[in-house]
């Protein structure tokens, strides 16, 4: 192998590379790291923002964003605990249609009335902040059914099923993204939003579709949340937008569109597990948590439009 | 005057008339609203959200936004109070200076390595906020109301509360900048055009960290004012007032794409939101269908900005 090639390889697989240095490091200075225990709670954290972060793929592929993911699966999972009382499946369904109609909602103002999807989804998380407050009256609301609590609490063959749930959608999307015609059109459009319109791809379906989707794996976490959690609280999902977008960003996949994909993601949301985890073992203050993470995200927008940026010049 | 200016003119200021209609329907409606304490309640609002979307509006104009203004005001309000004992210039000068270097680092990483500067600035927001929760252990920071700090609100000039004061002053300077000067004009052609303004000469990624500079500087100052006033700074002080001042701006008038906007816009908007918010809170509505309104309110900006453009795209 020539030393050019070598090269190259690091580059490609540069997350691969600092995954294995950091679970090196945190072995080596904890020993409480390398536990099956511990890489369980690892997955089990990341399983929640991870579903969320495949729908962020999707739309970030294209070009768009949504930044109202957090407070749609906190008002998912406040749905669920208010309505509990008049059973569990009706509490679930209509938890998860309202995720699915907030989708709807963003996907229907930035494809018919074509805004940009930034502004709108900014918007639509304060809306979302607000309806929260609303229902939860600016309190924290405990769950009264305890049957409930099995999906995010219990384990299926000592793996808890949250993991479970994360990783067969996690394959799911891997196959549609790479086996399907709205795969391709998602990397198309993200590559060059005029031209697939001229090629024929109906590019504000494929949008509109996206957001329903992401819609859709939100209201999946929310009900992961409500069930691991059993309360509904206006402080739930105020950071997840951040977490998400550094995680997927920290992968590789770039804020312009047509570059990355679903297996990057899965490698940035476990560096960034891998991460909040080795914070807490070695025992950094939780003051310093938010200051480190906002700082990873500056820090690879930068590389990230780095790489952009002397593309373009060569 | 002939009709078809008149009715240009009336065009031009549809937010001013907005604003008259509203202030006209809740002194109808509410008779708390035309109480003077009121009036003193609303400026007072005013103020703080005020300078931070004045500030905020350079970004704007420049084709920008910034994120992370609550977060400054939030750093800038809590170091002043801890070094309150140290004197009135150390705590007021060092936070300032730190506010500004907040607004380099911001400018810096945009214009260097050409990044979104929503994504940027929405990083900003976590460190910043961050940075004042290591700062205070998450303490609320309480300021001695006998302090020669706490009279720069409280004392008069000319008998007029130096809180009018400043935000009138700094509104003018901040106008007259953005429209009487050539970084002013330069603004516009940076957010209207950046290739052609970089081709015919102007030096885009100046203009534009400044821009980032004068609004952290501007969010320094309210949460100044803000802590001189109260005594007291909350680790989460300034959460939520980008988006306040977000549509503030927008419900202004003034585009999000950059290129278009005015200081008067910013003001018009800006009172328009307290108002408003004013107005539910003395019609005794619940809190969070304030926020509701907020949120909606910011997505109708978007709308209209975006069917004003096109309009002019059009024709």
């Amino acid at each position: 192998m020539t030393k050019r090639k070598f090269l190259n390889i690091i580059n490609k697989q540069r997350i691969l590379i600092a995954i294995i240095i950091l679970v090196i490091y945190l072995g080596l200075s904890s020993e409480n790291f390398v536990s099956y225990g511990n890489t369980v709670n690892i997955l089990m954290q990341i399983s929640i923002n991870g579903i969320i972060a495949i729908s962020m793929t999707i739309l970030l592929l294209q070009g768009e964003i949504d930044l109202s993911v957090g407070y749609n699966m906190s008002l998912v999972g406040t749905v669920i605990i208010l309505l509990q009382g008049y059973g569990l499946g009706l509490a679930v369904v209509c938890g998860m249609l309202t995720g699915i109609l907030v989708g709807v909602i963003n996907g229907l103002i930035v494809t018919k009335l074509k805004l940009d999807s930034l502004p709108v989804t900014l918007g639509m998380m304060v809306v979302l902040n607000g309806m929260v407050l609303w229902l939860t009256k600016t309190k924290t609301i405990r769950g009264t059914v305890d049957s409930f609590l099995f999906l995010g609490n219990e384990t299926f063959y000592s793996v808890p099923y949250p993991v479970m749930i994360f990783i067969i959608i996690l394959l799911i999307f891997i196959l549609i993204i790479r086996r399907t015609l709205f795969g391709r059109n998602i990397y198309a459009i993200g590559g060059n939003k005029i031209a697939s319109r001229f090629f024929g791809i109906n590019v504000d379906r494929t949008r509109f579709i996206s957001f329903v989707i992401t819609g859709f794996l939100v209201s999946i976490s929310g009900v992961i949340l409500a069930s691991r959690l059993n309360i509904a609280s206006p402080n739930l999902g105020k950071d997840t937008p951040l977490f998400v977008i550094t995680a997927i960003l920290l992968g590789g996949t770039s804020l312009w569109g047509g570059k990355g994909g679903l297996v990057s993601t899965f490698q940035g949301i476990l560096l960034f597990g891998i991460i909040s985890n080795g914070l807490r073992l070695t025992q950094v203050p939780v003051t310093w948590h938010l200051l480190i993470k906002g700082f990873l995200l500056i820090l690879i927008v930068s590389i990230d439009g780095y790489y952009v940026k002397r593309a373009k010049f060569r | 005057m002939n009709k078809e200016r008149f009715k240009y003119h009336l065009k031009q200021q549809t937010i001013l008339i907005i604003l008259l209609a509203l202030i006209g329907i809740l002194a109808l409606v509410s008779p708390s609203f035309r109480d003077p304490r009121n009036f003193v309640n609303i400026i007072r609002k005013v103020n703080i959200i005020g300078i931070i979307s004045c500030g905020l509006t350079f970004p704007l104009v420049s084709g920008g936004l910034d994120l992370s203004v609550g977060s400054v005001f939030s750093l800038v309000g809590a170091l002043a109070l801890m070094w309150q004992p140290k004197g009135l210039f150390i705590a007021i000068v060092i936070p300032l200076i730190i506010a500004c270097a907040i607004g380099i680092f911001n400018g810096f990483v945009i214009n260097k390595f050409n990044v979104s500067p929503i994504i940027v600035t929405l990083g900003m927001l976590s460190v910043v906020q961050g940075i004042v929760l290591v700062v205070t252990e998450g303490r609320n920071q309480l300021g001695d109301l006998d302090h020669p700090y706490s009279s720069i609100a409280k004392s008069n000039l000319l008998g007029i509360n130096n809180q009018i004061v400043f935000f009138i002053v700094i509104t003018i300077i901040l106008g007259m900048l953005l429209s009487r000067t050539t970084f002013g004009r330069y603004n516009y052609l940076v957010g209207s055009n950046s290739e052609a303004a970089d081709i015919a000469g102007v030096r885009i990624n100046r203009i534009r960290l400044l821009a980032y500079v004068i609004s952290a500087l501007c969010a320094g100052i309210a949460a100044i004012i803000s802590t001189s006033r109260i005594a007291t700074a909350r680790p989460y002080a300034g959460q939520g007032f980008e988006f306040e001042a977000i549509t503030a701006v927008l419900i202004g008038g003034n585009s999000i794409g950059g290129g278009k906007g005015s200081i008067y816009n910013t003001i018009l908007g800006v009172f328009i939101i307290i108002i408003l918010i004013n107005g539910m809170i003395l019609l005794s509505l619940p809190y969070a269908t304030q926020i509701v309104v907020k949120g909606s309110l910011l997505i109708l900006a978007v709308f209209i900005d975006f069917r004003i453009r096109q309009r002019k795209f059009v024709v």
